[in-house]
């Protein structure tokens, strides 16, 4: 008897496996919320298509952070630099990448960002590495959790699965992403010039 | 998978156009092609390739003859190509694509479009827009496209909202909604709305039936 229950549990949580996997964004590889880093809210209104094309890679040339306590303070000051001062509606990136390894929230993969000029914006996702890296590069688990959220990005059909890479200074004239930063997207699979 | 690749190149964009109105949007390119001369050519069904407009190296716009209907401009600051089709017709539909043009070799194709041009004149703009979507630009899109690829939004706002819209004057007096347009309506309904709503009551109702069973089972003595 108990082992028919049992199995009628286990054909039950089948049933309802997928829908949970779909609703959960946690099997994808942890993204620190807005909520939790204690986002302002968005004013944000133009939306992007899915799924996109194109991911831009850029830095912040702000302060780098290496712990979850440091780097929420530091998206916090990315926010209020972007809304405050330059008066945008919201942080300018989709997501940012902070030297403890997480993934920051920004704009998402539903609102337009404000990262790569008004022709790359509406058609790309722009993720951003939270420091200078003219002369530095990244610590590999900030490596790491971008190329898991991008996966995570072409899993949820966000992004296609020939999704190009390019770096910020491949679409605006600057230096960003940073000497050291963009020699290393070079070599990253979905990297196209 | 080279299928789905390939489909999703070639299926890049589709835009839906009443005849007279301009055909508007920008091609990307990165900046190692910001010298590179840029075209906007047609693709017939056949595969043949037709050069109709291309972007003069030093003006970095498309020259222009009298009565001319596609104009390029280069914008290298922004790293893009502004197209514009004026007054389009109902024979412009078909495929279309952005390129850069190469001297020696193939070119470099950016973008893509699937033009369709729909029979009678532009319309005024389609009251009741949505507040994701404020681009006056694209008058003619019923309400319910942009929601249906609003895939993410975890709000059920959205999915309530899209149906009624559709059924219920977007279309303003005096302009026939194009039965192209109503098929599509119905299909988004139908795929967005209704199988998701079945499917969620199917399966909870077969949930249920089970742990039914289950407990008459485990309540027998």
């Amino acid at each position: 008897m108990s082992c028919c229950c049992s199995l009628l549990a286990w054909a039950l949580l089948t049933l309802l496996g997928p829908g949970a996997a779909r609703e959960n964004p946690n099997c994808c590889g942890p993204i620190v919320p807005r909520r939790e880093w204690g986002a302002l809210a968005s004013e944000c209104h133009q939306s992007l298509k899915s799924p996109m094309r194109y991911v831009v890679v850029s830095h912040t040339v702000g302060n780098p952070c290496d712990t979850p306590a440091s780097c929420l303070k530091q998206v916090q000051n990315v926010q209020s630099y972007h809304m405050r001062n330059l008066g945008w509606c919201d942080v300018g990136y989709n997501f940012l990448i902070g030297e403890d390894g997480l993934v920051y929230e920004g704009r998402g993969w539903n609102r337009q960002g404000a990262h790569a000029g008004s022709a790359w914006n509406p058609k790309s996702i722009g993720i951003s590495f939270m420091g200078n890296y003219m002369e530095r590069a990244p610590p590999l688990r900030a490596l790491r959790a971008a190329q898991s959220l991008l996966a995570c990005g072409v899993a949820q059909g966000a992004l296609m699965t020939n999704y190009e890479v390019k770096g910020h200074r491949d679409v605006q004239d600057t230096l960003s992403p940073g000497d050291q930063l963009y020699e290393i997207i070079q070599t990253w699979p979905h990297y196209k010039d | 998978m080279l299928f789905v690749s390939e489909l999703q190149v070639a299926a890049e964009e589709k835009k839906t156009l009443k005849e007279g109105q301009t055909l508007s949007l920008d091609c990307v390119y990165t900046k190692k092609y910001s010298y590179s001369q840029k075209a906007w050519q047609r693709v017939t069904d056949g595969g043949k390739v037709e050069t109709l407009a291309i972007t003069n190296r030093t003006s970095r716009k498309s020259s222009q003859e009298p009565g001319g209907r596609y104009f390029l401009e280069d914008d290298s600051v922004s790293s893009a190509v502004r197209v514009r089709m004026t007054n389009v017709q109902v024979s412009d539909s078909g495929r279309y694509q952005c390129v850069i043009y190469l001297p020696h070799s193939d070119p470099e194709i950016l973008s893509s479009v699937h033009l369709v041009v729909t029979k009678g004149s532009s319309a005024t703009p389609v009251p009741g827009k949505t507040p994701t979507q404020n681009r006056a630009q694209i008058p003619t899109h019923p309400p319910t496209t942009t929601e249906a690829q609003n895939k993410f939004h975890t709000s059920p706002r959205i999915v309530t909202q899209g149906p009624p819209k559709s059924t219920a004057g977007v279309s303003p007096p005096g302009l026939g909604v194009n039965p192209t347009n109503m098929t599509y309506i119905t299909r988004t309904f139908v795929f967005s709305i209704v199988v998701p709503v079945v499917c969620g009551l199917l399966s909870k109702s077969l949930v249920f039936t089970v742990l039914f069973v289950v407990t008459q089972r485990s309540s027998e003595p």
